[in-house]
């Protein structure tokens, strides 16, 4: 029988392995787990555009370079300076810019509209973050915010990078103001914190946040991470218009993508220069940095987090431009902005909105988007006689949504135009695209062809009844 | 409804079966466990009264003593660890200081954590209940991967009680703890239930998630007090102390009452005598529970496999007569995993509600989900551990009435060596639950994990398990967290929650769909067993319904069935080979020393390869097919031995293949002990001739894919594994071998005990045990 007396003996005995060999081991040990679970590949190589910079790469696999903790170089970052706090010490990058001229980034030869950001208060920005608590906001409240973090969520992704953008000064001497909020170790990402927090004014002021998917990651990114360090945030209770939200209702399915980038292209007519670094890259350079102490390594991620906030204030300007016609839209763009129009409510700007995508889009698809939008705002005006052609002109489309369309203009000839003859006319035509569609979808199509069926013996039992009345 | 005019008494079905011509002369043992009355003793003074007057209401005049030890050792902030039976209301032990701690503080909070998403659901049931009843103010939530997104924030602000599992806390609340500032800054108890589960390497992974919630506790400022309950095991504030990392006090004086309980044995009668072939343990079971099914007792039978489960499922449904003539199918039900989580509950009710009279589970059930007490309780074969046993035959068991439990016995030769030993199972030889939280493989993962978190400070290292230092410094040398001074921080893009899971397997399952119409997914199946349940042809059954699988999707893992209802079932036959793919070190033979032993990485190969059709009732086989599905392999972690007799036999050993069996067992009896794992965790396999070392060679292996080391530790200490199982053999009592050491004879005088003995000591002999061991 299993004695558990010998138990005694295995508990008393010390541990085998010395603490060298154990380390040997888990080196192995760890090394095989890499491999077994393979990691996201490394950023590919940056094309150094710092002189020198070349020189450190063939280390970057290897302990760092340098020792650690070397202060970070400022020289090699144009309007940086290091910012004490509280809790310790960041690296704070201040570049302003007048607003009345376009605005350059060095790193990639791009010009930026900012001009029409004043603009930006009252009932366009409201339309873009339905919210009446934005409704007296002024310019100078307006925060742009961007941060790059070292993962993707959990409490092991810090926030190394931070870029705000508001617009302080008055009159001509508007200056667009972009602050970067570097941690140049993990620790000193309280004091970037802090340094945010109070700059932006978090906890003193009524900042309205402005971000692309902000709600989701940024504000409670931020937050989380000031209470890692025992601090208290905020900003997931501040005032934000999440231009992501507005971008869905207006593009989805209008551009690949609701991505940034997708937007920058549509609306600004701006694609990133390839040489570039993408936010995903945005960790490996960090780690880098981290390993080396060389601020070079920074380089390529600060300029991709300023020409995202300076992108992210051209394009918010630039949206609500469309929206509120002071840009003209066309084509897909007034499509666009008629749908966000519509979707507040706004029926008369949406209307006009419409109407001009109906007049220079091409893409049968989007005519017909327009043409069922628009019937719907003059149906719900109660013009539904404006919105038979429209209805005719969807169903003659080839290709196009159809059931919605004719189920629209048989109601319309059943019980407003009382014309029964017209109601059969098109339920008969119905049953047609029925037909065609069994090939397709038989299910639905068969549940459409009920329902013809149920609504062809309606009409003519009526119109039976009206002829022998008649 | 049908209605019983007169179900018989316990006692009556005892005297029926014990008179039975047919069935007594096969009964090998009764026991009987006298009755306990209830002890009773006063509500802690601290206790308030609104709960007691609650509890009143539902019928809890007086706690029992044990509730009443461990409610006031909680209130006064001792870490406990609860062992007493099922049903004895250990829920009251942590529900009534739960209760008090919110009401002193209505910020005050509790984690629950069950090993399980059902028993999870359960607990929320019962403690809604009662704080219905007190009219408190205490919001209890589930939080696990069923939790809706959109109610998860509400569960992290609002929630007093957070119910729980580990691998939901390992995954989605530590590493996410900014979200939980509500819950860890108040966090009073922290219950850990049915904790006898977390044992060997899952329970070294648990202990390390427990590390990593007490360190984000202590940086919110909480310091909960721990409420453990367990089964019976041999060890269990052993056990909970090595979970939690601090002493714990054991609470097991149970004073809950007991009806006498009745245990049986009954070994299948002999139908060859030439052969000595016995009656089919399916056949025999079915014998037994269709007697109290007759006679209206409440029956629970376990069966150690699905396929069994529902074969007796639709046995017991066929005979089924007396005492319910005309009810449907519902009186008799499956439950097993794989069933969907609605008919898991239904079940549930069904039997709390005596609707349901005969259930047949497999050890899904030993867990403490709530059925309620039964009358009867039958084992369609031995378990495999004692621990298992008594968890099975306590689902019989009501508190005023007397209970049966039967065992019936399957040929093998564990479970004959068990009937012809009741002293073996009613001896105080329970297994005990063993964990290695430093083993370096699991650790490393949560050492990665817990700095994630937060960043790790050089004086915390120790509270992190002992070889914390020496992890973090190969860590920091591949660049995943980066060591500044006396802190170290989390430096890579990884989310290291998600690379390691608490425990193995289960993570693919084939879904299956009955066509219809309508078309409906009836169940699910883990991937290493759909390839034997459900491949191409094969009869699935599940609820006692038959299904023809016409089609297995395996690249979609979705298998097509259509209800069918025909005289046969499928058995596939599952081909496991083991191969050595890579040696990392290894003894070479040298003249005089006839042993070769090594460690490395093998193959384990799972092809199945036909099936057979076997008709219901006389199991006769009536054709077969070809299951045409590729090979599974996992890669784990193994040591291995090997008898050298190829210099001739080995002095003593007159069997070869007796004593590498012998030796195998024993080797499996003890490694567990030295790696502190549990038996699960290693498999055994032995070639009487390896093509590896090309001798007679015992293979034990890893269950767990990539394995932890422990083929190296064996390799390391095998002169103490020797040594220990020497120890063990020797001392047995028993006479040709037993489950305890070299597992039962397979056949009375085949020299197993003396063949291993013989064998051991040859390798004792080579194996000279260093001074350090």
């Amino acid at each position: 029988m299993t004695s558990l007396a010998s138990r005694s003996l295995l508990h008393s005995s010390p541990q085998t392995s010395t603490d060298a060999a154990t380390r040997e081991r888990l080196r192995a040990l760890i090394r095989e787990i890499d491999t077994r679970s393979p990691r996201p590949a490394p950023p590919p190589a940056f094309v150094p555009r710092v002189p020198g910079a070349a020189e450190v790469y063939p280390h970057e696999d290897m302990r760092p370079v340098t020792p650690r903790g070397l202060p970070v170089p400022l020289e090699s970052m144009p309007g940086a300076r290091l910012r004490v706090t509280a809790s310790g010490t960041c690296v704070v990058r201040e570049v302003r810019r007048p607003l009345a001229a376009p605005a350059h980034l060095v790193a990639t030869g791009e010009a930026f509209d900012l001009g029409d950001l004043p603009r930006l208060v009252g009932a366009p920005l409201v339309r873009l973050a339905p919210d009446a608590e934005l409704e007296d906001a002024s310019v100078e409240d307006l925060l742009f915010l961007d941060i790059e973090t070292t993962g993707l969520g959990g409490a092991g992704a810090m926030a190394f990078l931070v870029a705000t953008g508001c617009v302080e000064g008055s009159g001509a001497a508007r200056e667009f103001v972009l602050r970067q909020y570097i941690a140049p170790s993990p620790p000193a990402e309280a004091s970037l914190l802090e340094a945010l927090i109070e700059d932006a004014h978090v906890r003193d002021g009524d900042p309205v946040l402005v971000t692309y998917n902000g709600r989701m990651f940024d504000a409670p990114i931020l937050d989380g991470r000031a209470t890692m360090h025992r601090q208290r945030g905020g900003f997931d209770a501040l005032r934000h218009l999440d231009l992501l939200l507005p971008a869905r209702i207006a593009y989805r399915g209008l551009l690949p993508s609701c991505r940034l980038v997708e937007m920058e292209y549509a609306l600004l007519g701006m694609t990133r220069p390839p040489s570039e670094a993408s936010g995903a890259e945005a960790p490996g350079w960090y780690f880098r940095f981290l390993r080396t102490g060389d601020a070079r390594m920074l380089a390529p991620i600060i300029e991709h987090n300023e020409r995202d906030v300076v992108a992210l204030a051209a394009l918010t300007a630039r949206f609500a431009a469309l929206a509120d016609g002071h840009a003209e839209a066309t084509g897909t763009h007034a499509l666009a902005a008629g749908r966000l129009l519509a979707k507040r409510g706004e029926h008369d700007g949406a209307r006009g909105h419409f109407e001009r995508a109906d007049a220079t889009l091409t893409a049968p698809d989007r005519q017909t988007e327009t043409w069922l939008r628009l019937a719907a705002l003059h149906k719900a005006a109660g013009r539904r006689d404006l919105a038979v052609p429209l209805w005719r002109r969807v169903v003659e489309q080839p290709g196009a949504p159809v059931q919605r369309a004719f189920q629209e203009l048989a109601i319309y000839y059943e019980r407003h135009a009382r014309d029964l003859a017209a109601a059969l006319e098109v339920v008969d035509c119905a049953l047609g695209h029925a037909d065609r569609m069994a090939r397709l979808d038989a299910v639905r199509a068969e549940r459409w062809r009920t329902a013809l069926l149920q609504r062809r013996s309606r009409v003519h039992s009526r119109l039976a009844r009206t002829l022998s009345l008649g | 409804m049908t209605s019983l005019a007169s179900p018989d008494t316990v006692e009556e079905i005892i005297r029926t079966l014990r008179g039975d011509p047919r069935l007594a002369p096969n009964f090998v043992a009764w026991h009987t466990l006298p009755p306990q009355p209830a002890r009773t003793a006063p509500w802690p003074d601290r206790l308030d009264a609104r709960i007691v007057a609650a509890l009143g209401r539902r019928g809890i005049d007086q706690p029992y003593t044990h509730q009443s030890a461990a409610i006031a050792g909680a209130l006064d902030g001792r870490d406990q660890v609860i062992v007493t039976p099922t049903a004895s209301g250990k829920t009251l032990c942590y529900t009534a200081p739960v209760l008090q701690a919110i009401l002193d503080d209505p910020q005050a909070r509790a984690l629950y954590l069950f090993p399980t998403k059902a028993l999870a659901q359960d607990q929320l049931n019962e403690l809604h209940g009662i704080v219905t009843e007190a009219e408190i103010d205490v919001r209890a939530f589930t939080y696990d991967g069923d939790t809706a997104p959109s109610a998860r924030r509400a569960v992290r602000t609002a929630g007093h009680v957070v119910i729980t599992n580990p691998d939901m806390l390992h995954t989605g609340i530590l590493p996410h703890h900014t979200k939980w500032v509500r819950l860890f800054e108040r966090l009073r108890y922290i219950v850990i239930d049915e904790l006898h589960t977390y044992r060997g390497v899952f329970g070294s992974h648990v202990a390390n998630v427990l590390r990593r919630l007490l360190r984000i506790c202590r940086f919110y400022g909480s310091d909960p007090i721990f409420i453990c309950c367990s089964a019976t095991i041999a060890n269990p504030a052993e056990l909970a102390a090595r979970l939690i990392g601090r002493p714990v006090a054991l609470v097991d004086d149970n004073g809950a009452p007991r009806g006498e309980r009745t245990i049986a044995l009954y070994n299948p009668p002999i139908v060859n005598r030439e052969l000595g072939i016995r009656r089919g343990v399916v056949n025999a079971t079915v014998d037994v529970a269709s007697r109290l099914q007759a006679a209206g007792a409440q029956t629970i039978v376990f069966a150690g496999s699905r396929t069994r489960v529902e074969e007796l499922t639709q046995y017991l449904r066929e005979t089924r007569h007396g005492a319910y003539p005309d009810a449907g199918d519902d009186l008799v039900r499956g439950y097993r995993s794989g069933y969907l989580p609605h008919e898991r509950r239904e079940i549930e009710a069904a039997l709390r509600e005596g609707r349901l009279r005969t259930v047949v589970g497999t050890n899904a059930l030993e867990l403490g989900i709530d059925i309620g007490g039964l009358d009867a309780a039958v084992l369609a074969g031995y378990p495999g551990t004692i621990a298992s046993l008594w968890q099975q035959m306590g689902r019989a068991g009501r508190r005023s009435t007397p209970s049966l439990a039967i065992l019936v016995a399957s040929s093998s030769p564990l479970d004959q060596y068990v009937v012809a030993h009741p002293e073996y199972l009613l001896g105080e030889s329970i297994e005990a639950g063993l964990i290695d939280p430093d083993n370096p493989v699991v650790a490393v993962e949560h050492v990665k994990c817990a700095v994630f978190e937060l960043p790790v400070e050089a004086s915390e290292h120790a509270a992190l398990g002992a070889r914390t230092t020496a992890l973090i410094d190969v860590l920091d040398e591949t660049g995943m967290v980066h060591r500044a001074g006396e802190r170290t921080y989390w430096s890579s893009e990884a989310f290291p929650a998600q690379e390691v899971s608490l425990r193995q397997g289960a993570e693919q399952n084939v879904v299956i769909v009955d066509q219809g119409p309508p078309a409906r997914v009836i169940g699910e199946i883990d991937r290493p067993s759909a390839m034997t349940l459900v491949h191409d042809e094969a009869i699935y059954v599940h609820d006692g319904r038959q299904y023809h699988v016409d089609y297995l999707d395996w690249e979609e893992l979705k298998a097509y069935v259509r209800r069918v209802d025909v005289d046969y079932y499928t058995d596939g036959h599952l081909a496991v080979d083991l191969k050595v793919i890579d040696e990392w070190d290894a003894t070479t033979p040298a003249p005089g020393t006839p042993i070769l032993r090594g460690h490395g990485e093998v193959a384990v190969t799972y092809l199945a390869t036909l099936f057979k059709k076997i008709r219901l009732h006389t199991h006769e086989n009536i054709g077969w097919g070809k299951i045409r599905l590729p090979q599974d392999d996992m890669h784990t972690g193994a040591f291995w031995v090997a008898l050298d007799d190829s210099a001739g036999p080995i002095e003593g050993v007159t069997d070869v293949e007796a004593a590498l069996q012998g030796v195998g067992a024993v080797l499996r009896n003890v490694a567990p002990m030295l790696l502190m794992c549990d038996p699960r965790d290693l498999h055994l396999s032995t070639q009487v001739r390896s093509p590896h070392t090309g001798l007679p060679t015992i293979f034990l292996w890893e269950s767990i894919p990539g394995g932890v080391g422990f083929g190296e530790r064996l390799f390391n200490e095998t002169a103490r594994l020797i040594e220990i199982a020497r120890g063990l053999v020797d001392e047995c009592g028993c006479y040709e071998g037993c489950p305890g050491c070299v597992g039962p004879a397979a056949a009375p005088g085949a020299g197993t005990k003396r063949s291993a003995q013989a064998a051991l000591r040859a390798l004792a002999r080579s194996l000279p045990v260093e001074p350090s061991a």
